[in-house]
């Protein structure tokens, strides 16, 4: 009995020592294990921070395979850090692996949903691949998103390539209201973004607003050549050939060998030159432009039928001319225009037949012709109520 | 000292034990206080706590020196040198061959079935000289790039840290037996960060039953390994799993494709061990010490193609979940891997299939994905996602643990969204591994190491008998209750005058005299003590349990304890168990 006590009393106190040494044990384990763990990770962020560096020298001098590997090793050593798989992801889009760029974005965005970066780098993808719901999605998230740094400027870039994306796929109505946002939203002194928005809307077709915006980039920096074009251009379009003269020709100046912005600013020339419909003309003037445009016509109808003579066509052009050669004798001479000044339009009407008859047989016209066309399309605009 | 002394003043106290007496006492009768609090059983949970921490710290140290020692010998960049792939793993091999035969030979096989053998063989006994030897012989087999995983010596470290704590404290011979699973699920759940997958494979593969006397255990150490781990290396988990999406349920179909080809890579990889491993084992000696080597240098010939394949590759398996790769070279890498890891594994390299089973499981799931994808554009589900899935299949059809797979992608996913297709892949994968290689790996291992442990598979599938299989004549009503008993009575050879059977409102019993009954009266006028009873669900081997030294006992129904289902006798529950056949105890 007593034996067995005395066993059970030593198994205690045995176990009680043991206990005592695992505590001792453990603490410098712990200790241990800290330091060791410490040191490790130290090391471990250190080659993912070299590893990264390394990426991004390969990313800036165009090597995307490399830096692919380098941000792959950096993940290794910091596998969570989300800068790094950003990095990787914008490489591995880079190298048109969208595939594996969106599965790390979409890991990404789980993590942090509302990331402008991440949801900027999707819609990017999306962009890519023509998907226009998931493009628009995401370019949404990243323009309402949360940005680390600058977050208005990112904001305007994500808002600009959404209405860039936009335009591309003719998605013209979307694309407006992206394009409204973003106007009211670009800094007054920002004319590369101006100019940006006003092509814009030029492709959309929204030429007032584009002239605006074109002028806002004039205003900021007076200089910006393409700004200039754009506003001489849509001013062109817009039947304001003063203002698209005066514009052309200083781009012109700036620029002699861009041959659109020479022809344009030709045409707005002759327009201002020659066309009979303008505001505050005399009626001597006016009788003197209608005449003039109809021996254009004429002429254009003498060259058009002889240089065709084979076409079919061709007599009814020369009919046509000539009977508009027996009115010039009469009425529609410059006198009898002055005298009659509700002739003017019936010459005109006259001009207009001939000219399209010459194209329809020659083709497209340049010039003076040219100007006819535009001045037509003004008339009929006029006709239909629209305001000189 | 006497009180006549006229050195000491009359208003003196008497005089002071030292402070040591003191403390010694006072802990003495503390200790008995505790002792008597504390039974082996809160001992034993105690313990499983130690445990754990001691094993997550253990984990932790190992998981490092692995880490450095692949950046020492591979270094840091995604395509090592060549020289360095072929010779780091060749001149590791050798180092750890020297090792393994001189140092530390019991790190030699599995470190499951190690734990298995503890628990079945050797009385918990796992020698403290394992650990050591597998810490370290594996930190230098797997970061010099052989093709194996650190969680299976994980497990092992665990078993015998917890065995050597268990000897210290001289548990019972009872808790012994039970502490290696213990430490071995707490070494799971560390390397694994998944705590509830380690103690469901310790449960299906090394116990083998949900024993309430060790599952808290098992659970507390687990549970506690894992915060220690996650102190030290973080809260992440092993893997980021991407969205996982399902759009539509015929989709399910693509990933039951997926169990199929998981299922044929399982059985090619098991019957690759089952060929190679002995094969192996039969050449002489000496070459022992160059089979790791010479393992070593053929995985540094694929990894100058293909590094991805070097070590126990968690990386790859992430990039392989996040799409990074084409299915084709997805394929490639499973294919190289399979080589790889076989080669390790037979040269006797120490180290663990975990991982690689892994690794090959994604690799072929995203490879499956990849192709259906050629096919079907309108897949929901990614490459990544069929790599997910791809993990569970292939551990579910290579290692055979079917729950254990389950659970463990939805823990490392942290997501129930995969729960359909994983199940689906799995079941399949098991089935045709199970169909084609009888023998489970682990089996395989300990029958090839010339051991002879329960395999929890068959244990697992073996048909329960119950009193119902055994009773004869069971609900009959063309028979009266004492027909039936004397039946009963008649099969069990026994004096029937001695025994009577008789109902009450508790039910019907089988009554033992324990006086002759007298001239004339009735038997159960005599003093008789009753018999416990059996209802028809229980287990022959509860029935036998409730028997003990009684010939018969009725068998009543759980509804209507009035009701008698039937008597069974010994010799029923003999014939049942004769009529059922044999069971090979290997």
């Amino acid at each position: 009995m007593n034996s067995t006590k005395h066993r059970n009393s030593s198994a205690g106190q045995s176990r009680e020592v043991v206990l005592v040494i695992c505590a001792v044990l453990l603490v410098f384990l712990f200790f241990a294990t800290g330091i060791l763990t410490r040191a490790f990770h130290k090391k471990e962020d250190a080659l993912a921070a070299q590893w990264f560096a390394k990426g991004n020298t390969s990313l800036a001098s165009g090597a995307a395979r490399e830096a692919l590997d380098d941000y792959r090793r950096a993940l290794i050593f910091d596998p969570e850090n989300e800068p790094y798989q950003l990095h990787l992801a914008q490489a591995l889009a880079q190298l048109g692996r969208q595939d594996e760029a969106r599965a790390y974005l979409l890991n990404l965005l789980s993590d942090r949903p509302g990331d402008g970066e991440v949801n900027f780098e999707l819609a990017r993808l999306a962009a890519q691949t023509g998907d226009i719901n998931d493009a628009v999605r995401f370019y949404h998230a990243a323009v309402y998103g949360a940005w680390e740094s600058d977050p208005v400027a990112a904001q305007l870039r994500a808002r600009l390539e959404l209405s860039q994306f936009l335009v591309r796929h003719r998605e013209n109505t979307l694309a407006e209201a992206e394009l409204i946002s973003l106007a009211a939203n670009i800094p007054d002194r920002d004319a590369e973004l101006h100019t940006l928005a006003g092509d814009l809307f030029q492709s959309i077709g929204d030429l007032h607003r584009a002239f605006n915006e074109y002028r806002f980039a004039l205003k900021a920096a007076p200089d910006n050549l393409t700004a200039r074009v754009g506003a001489g251009l849509v001013s062109f379009k817009l039947g304001s050939y003063i203002k698209a003269a005066e514009d052309l020709e200083l781009a012109n100046k700036a620029d002699p060998e861009n041959k659109t912005v020479a022809t344009t600013l030709e045409t707005s020339r002759l327009m201002i030159a020659s066309d009979p419909f303008s505001a505050q003309l005399s009626a001597r003037e006016r009788a003197n432009r209608v005449s003039a445009a109809l021996a254009h016509a004429i002429q254009r109808a003498d060259q058009c039928s002889s240089a065709s003579a084979k076409n079919p066509n061709a007599s009814s052009l020369a009919e046509l001319a000539a009977q508009a050669k027996m009115q010039q004798r009469s009425i529609w001479s410059e006198r009898g225009l002055l005298l009659r000044p509700d002739q003017n339009d019936a010459a005109m009407e006259m001009a207009f037949k001939i000219e399209n008859a010459s194209t329809q047989i020659c083709g497209e016209p340049a010039g003076e012709d040219a100007a006819m066309r535009l001045i037509e399309k003004k008339y009929r605009a006029m006709q239909e109520g629209a305001p000189e | 000292m006497t009180n006549a002394s006229p050195a000491v003043p009359a208003s003196a106290a008497p005089p002071k034990d030292s402070l040591w007496l003191v403390f010694n006492r006072r802990f003495a009768t503390n200790r008995r206080r505790w002792a008597s609090m504390f039974s082996e059983d809160h001992l034993f949970l105690m313990l499983a706590v130690l445990i754990g921490i001691f094993a997550g710290l253990s984990v932790v140290l190992f998981r490092i020196s692995i880490e450095w020692i692949q950046l020492l010998l591979l270094g840091p960049a995604v395509h090592p040198s060549v020289a360095r792939v072929l010779l780091a793993p060749t001149i590791a091999g050798l180092v750890v061959a020297l090792l393994v035969i001189h140092v530390f030979p019991r790190v030699r096989g599995s470190g499951v079935n190690q734990t298995k053998a503890a628990v079945y063989v050797l009385d918990g006994y796992v020698p403290f000289s394992t650990v050591i030897g597998k810490f370290i012989t594996c930190a230098i087999a797997i970061g010099s790039g052989q093709s194996l995983g650190p969680e299976d010596p994980s497990l092992q470290i665990g078993a015998g840290i917890a065995s050597r704590l268990g000897r210290s404290l001289k548990l019972s011979r009872e808790k012994i037996r039970l502490i290696a699973p213990v430490g071995a699920a707490a070494g799971l759940a560390a390397a694994f960060n998944a705590p509830i997958s380690a103690v469901l494979f310790v449960i299906e593969e090394v116990i083998g039953n949900w024993s309430g006397g060790v599952l808290g255990a098992i659970v507390l150490a687990a549970v506690s390994s894992v915060v220690v781990m996650r102190q030290f290396l973080g809260t992440n988990a092993l893997f980021r799993i991407p969205p996982f999406r399902l759009e539509h349920t015929s989709e399910l179909l693509a990933y039951a494709v997926l169990g199929v080809v998981g299922g044929g890579a399982s059985v090619l990889l098991l019957q690759a061990i089952a060929f190679m491993r002995p094969l192996l084992r039969r050449l002489p000696h000496w070459t022992e010490y160059f089979q790791p080597a010479i393992a070593g240098l053929l995985i540094g010939f694929i990894g100058i193609r293909v590094p991805q394949v070097m070590g126990a590759g968690y990386p790859i398996i992430d990039w392989a979940l996040h799409d990074q790769f084409t299915w084709n070279m997805l394929l490639l890498l499973a294919a190289c891997k399979i080589v790889a890891t076989s080669l390790s594994f037979v040269s006797g390299t120490p180290g663990g299939m975990f991982a690689p089973t892994l690794f090959i499981g994604a690799m072929l799931g995203g490879a499956v994905g990849g192709v259906e994808h050629l096919f079907y554009h309108n897949l929901s589900g990614s490459v990544g996602a069929f790599a997910l899935v791809g993990m569970g299949t292939l551990f579910a059809g290579f290692l055979r643990v079917p729950i254990t797979s389950v659970f463990m992608v939805i823990e490392v996913s942290g997501s129930y969204s995969a729960i359909l297709p994983v199940m689906i892949s799995n079941t399949i994968a098991y089935l045709i591994s199970r169909q084609f290689q009888k023998t489970p790996l682990f089996d395989l291992l300990a029958r090839q190491d010339g051991m002879v442990l329960p395999s929890i598979e068959e244990q697992r599938e073996r048909i329960t008998l119950r009193v119902e299989d055994a009773a004869q004549n069971r609900g009959s009503t063309a028979q009266r209750p004492d027909e039936i008993f004397a039946d009963a009575m008649r099969r069990s050879g026994v004096a029937a005058e001695l025994y009577f059977l008789a109902g009450g409102a508790a039910g019907w019993r089988v009554h033992r005299r324990l006086a002759k009954p007298a001239d004339g009266t009735e038997g159960s006028a005599a003093p008789s003590e009753s018999s416990p009873f059996l209802y028809p669900d229980h287990s022959l081997e509860e029935a036998l349990q409730i028997m003990r030294d009684w010939p018969v006992l009725p068998i009543i129904s759980r509804a209507n304890p009035q009701l008698l289902e039937g008597v069974i006798a010994h010799a029923d529950i003999l014939k049942a168990y004769r009529d059922a056949g044999s069971i090979d105890p290997s």
